[in-house]
């Protein structure tokens, strides 16, 4: 039994049983990520019938990610597999929408906000480079790439989770990934005269 | 039947039940009185028009336990259930002040009252011979063990990690991550460098408390957290991790008021919340004036910054004088050489013109301009100047408008309690400053430990375990991050 | 428009008196020196728009959000510390359901947003007297007369 949770763009949670998805809630709200994220999984849950404790697998998408959302996810899945007891596997949220295509080269991209682009590319199912930041007047040099931009939400990072954990890839990197440092400037303070 | 609070009007009342009941062992009337008086005890009883019977409880906070100091129920009305009613108020009322225990004597020869409170839970641990006197009865000693709920807190408003726990008032852990050396560079908080430190730290620092309190998930009872007032990205973080353990253990969650639970703070140093009290917050992001009658019920805003934070203008002087983040303690460190009253700096808000709209407000504003442009002056005309006599004129300017609201506002409200919380409190002229003016004025001072003082995960346990005690539903789970919470709203529902 | 302010409480007034020209979704730049007058302008605006909490310096927190009588927030930003307009997006505001006010906004924010509203704080050789430059910028402000701020 495995719960996937992503907050990457909207709030979602989704169960799986083996390869069989069982309830997923789903929120395109882009603010109200800590509002919405117990609701997702208490919903998830009480949807398809299963307590919390007998949950053995929590799989949660790392990003990248507008950050403030991002981070909700991952905290709570955090403390969720802490509590219970079970692995917490993190998914690079690209790697979920890639998988829940049939392209055979695919170049994935989400909003990174500040006017940039997340980005990731996929060949035969196998990431050939990202995720990395680019500007978006820049897709268009990836030749022979199929574009996709789409979100990601726990279905497809539940999807990939099980596919992934069958298949020994590791996921065994739970931290956020941001790709950005947060740049803000040692400021050198103010004169107050003229 | 009703059921209330003993004042001293009900004293003949009492005397006259108490003297047909225990004739030469009755207490006498000056003992009765300064016990239905006393701030430590609580004392019931129950009217039917008149007196049916009383009970008294005192309570001690620094030791979890309550003794029940007296029972009596009119003999013409025993047998009623009056005894029980009275008994099971005073275990309600020592499991809300945190007691872990409630101790009780009773004549080895009263079957009835033994029975009654075997029923409720007590047992016999001790015989005193021949206590009662002059009769010569023997006492049994009675102890009642009372569990108290055991709350995991999380602090994440700013720059602090913090996960505490307590079981009822009792501290058993205070675990802090601080992300102040990250901030360095920047000057100051950066909301983003804090947050991504708060989801890097939240495992490692709920791991230590649970090993610190020596508990495992399964002993929590509830959670606590703190949903603002602070920097939302911050606050989502402790939030998303609260909810998370909430479901996971299948347990309550509160959604408390960081502000109220610097105030709550002081009942792990104490046993006890002690109001009314003036509470004054000073950190680099708060800087607010409260008065608290009751701590989850009434609890006021009387003023706080209208521009910077006292803590943000400590860390903007330091700058102009070329020191480093944070401020506070550099300040300090060169004011030790300096003249406080080399230098009078302004005030802020505290002319006759400013009293109206702003007697409680702070404005430091206009004190980080003049500190500046005193500095810019003489640095432009190449002269030389002390900067210690700058920093120890300027922190006084701090302190005195501090303090001097913060007396205003115990004499205004006729409050003889001052609380002082924030990390700020670790500067020792303040704390030198605030116990001579509280003594000169009369006023209890209190200052809970340093680690009780900065923002922590201790407080906003013991504000959840209160809001427990006191009978609270938990927080919803559809709560969010609210970065400007006022102070009347304690708990988030 | 050039106003001349001899007061902080008129500085605090002219604030309340643009709250009354302000949508959701507006920007307004404000710029002048330290101890100008910028948190003071926003103290007014902030009561004129009903604004919950206390209007305070967000030079510790970068920005300060509080709801406002008509639904939406009035975020408040200080932007001495951003180097860039692209870290105001990082600061993830609801543009389109706020009014936002940045206090040090500087040459960078010039071509960050279509509309905006400027506000230019100057201090005089009287030391309680500013001088106050108005002007508006972007279809939004097109026939809106900021003369009413007199």
């Amino acid at each position: 039994m495995l719960l996937s949770i992503d907050t990457s763009a909207g709030t979602s949670a989704a169960l799986f049983d083996g390869e069989k998805l069982l309830s997923s809630v789903f929120s395109d709200d882009p603010f109200g990520h800590a509002e919405n994220i117990a609701k997702a999984i208490t919903e998830v849950l009480s949807q398809a019938n299963v307590a919390a404790n007998t949950l053995e697998e929590i799989a949660v998408g790392i990003g990248p990610a507008p950050y403030t959302g991002l981070r909700v996810g991952i905290a709570a899945a955090k403390a969720l597999s802490g509590g219970l007891g079970v692995s917490l596997h993190g998914v690079m949220v690209l790697d979920a929408i890639a998988f829940s295509r049939t392209e055979a080269r695919l170049l994935v991209t989400t909003d990174a906000k500040r006017g940039e682009l997340f980005a990731a590319g996929y060949l035969s199912g196998k990431r050939e480079f990202g995720p990395k930041v680019i500007d978006p007047s820049t897709t268009t040099e990836f030749v022979g790439y199929e574009h996709v931009s789409e979100s990601a939400d726990a279905e497809k990072v539940g999807r990939y989770a099980v596919w992934a954990l069958k298949n020994g890839v590791d996921l065994g990197e739970t931290r956020a990934i941001y790709l950005r440092s947060p740049d803000v400037t040692p400021s050198p303070g103010k004169r107050v005269s003229g | 039947m009703q059921l209330r609070t003993l004042s001293i009007e009900d004293l003949p009342q009492v005397m006259d039940l108490e003297r047909r009941l225990f004739q030469n062992e009755a207490w006498l009337e000056q003992t009765m009185a300064t016990e239905i008086i006393s701030g430590q005890t609580h004392y019931v009883g129950v009217f039917d028009v008149s007196l049916l019977g009383y009970a008294g409880l005192k309570v001690s906070g620094p030791s979890y336990s309550s003794d029940v100091q007296t029972i009596g129920v009119e003999p013409t009305s025993q047998g009623r259930g009056i005894g029980r009613t009275l008994m099971i108020e005073l275990l309600a009322v020592a499991k809300r002040q945190g007691s872990e225990e409630v101790f009780l004597e009773v004549k080895a020869g009263n079957e009835s009252a033994i029975a009654l409170y075997v029923s409720l839970g007590f047992e016999q641990i001790n015989v005193r011979k021949r206590y009662y006197q002059p009769s010569g009865e023997d006492a049994i000693v009675m102890r009642m063990p009372i569990s108290q709920p055991v709350v995991l807190g999380i602090e994440s408003t700013c720059d602090e990690t913090g996960v505490g726990i307590v079981r009822g008032n009792r501290l058993l852990a205070n675990a802090l991550h601080s992300s102040m050396d990250e901030h360095a560079k920047y000057g100051g908080v950066v909301p983003e460098v804090a947050a991504r430190a708060h989801l890097e730290a939240f495992t490692p620092t709920l791991e230590a408390a649970l090993a610190e309190a020596g508990i495992g998930y399964q002993d929590i009872d509830a959670i606590a957290v703190a949903n603002g007032p602070g920097l939302s990205g911050a606050l989502m973080v402790g939030i998303g991790a609260a909810k998370g353990l909430a479901v996971a253990l299948d347990k309550p969650l509160y959604a408390v008021n960081h502000l109220v639970g610097h105030v709550g703070a002081d009942v792990l140093e104490r046993g006890a919340v002690e109001v009314p009290t003036i509470a004054l917050l000073v950190s680099g992001g708060h800087t607010s004036l409260l008065l608290v009658r009751d701590l989850l019920n009434d609890t006021q805003l009387l003023g706080e910054t209208i521009d910077d934070a006292a803590g943000e203008a400590f860390d903007k002087v330091a700058r102009v004088l070329g020191l480093p983040y944070p401020g506070g303690p550099q300040i300090d460190k060169i004011a030790a050489e300096g003249d406080p009253r080399a230098i009078r700096f302004p005030r802020g808000l505290t002319l006759p013109k400013d009293l109206e709209k702003h007697k409680y407000n702070f404005s430091f504003s206009g004190l980080k301009t003049a500190v500046a442009r005193h500095v810019e002056k003489l640095e432009d005309a190449g002269q030389e100047y002390s900067k210690p006599d700058v920093a120890a004129s300027f922190r006084e300017a701090v302190i005195d408008v501090l303090l001097t609201k913060s007396i205003w506002a115990c004499e205004e409200f006729g409050v003889k309690r001052l609380l002082l919380g924030g990390g700020v409190v670790a500067n020792a002229r303040l704390r030198q400053e605030a116990e001579r003016r509280c003594q000169e004025a009369g006023i209890e001072l209190r200052i809970p430990r340093f680690s009780l003082c900065t923002d922590n995960g201790a407080m906003i346990a013991a504000l959840g375990s209160q809001l427990i005690m006191d009978g609270r539903e938990p927080s919803g789970l559809d709560f969010g991050a609210e970065s400007t919470l006022p102070v009347t709203t304690v708990q988030t529902a | 428009m050039h106003l001349k302010i001899n007061t902080s409480e008129a500085m605090e007034g002219l604030g309340s008196k643009l709250a009354g020209l302000l949508k959701l979704g507006d920007l307004v730049l404000l710029s002048g020196e330290l101890g100008a007058g910028k948190t003071t302008f926003t103290r007014g605006l902030g009561e004129a728009l009903g604004a919950e909490g206390t209007i305070q310096s967000p030079t510790f927190v970068l920005a300060r959000e509080h709801r406002i009588a008509r639904g939406g927030k009035l975020v408040h930003v200080d932007a001495y510390r951003l180097a860039s307009a692209v870290e105001l997006d990082d600061l993830d505001i609801d543009f389109a359901g706020s009014i936002v006010v940045v206090e040090w906004a500087r040459d960078f924010l010039d071509g960050y947003a279509e509309n905006y509203l400027s506000v230019e704080i100057d201090r005089t050789s009287d030391d309680e007297v500013r001088e106050v430059v108005l002007s508006a910028a972007g279809p939004r402000w097109e026939g809106v007369d900021l003369a009413s701020l007199n």
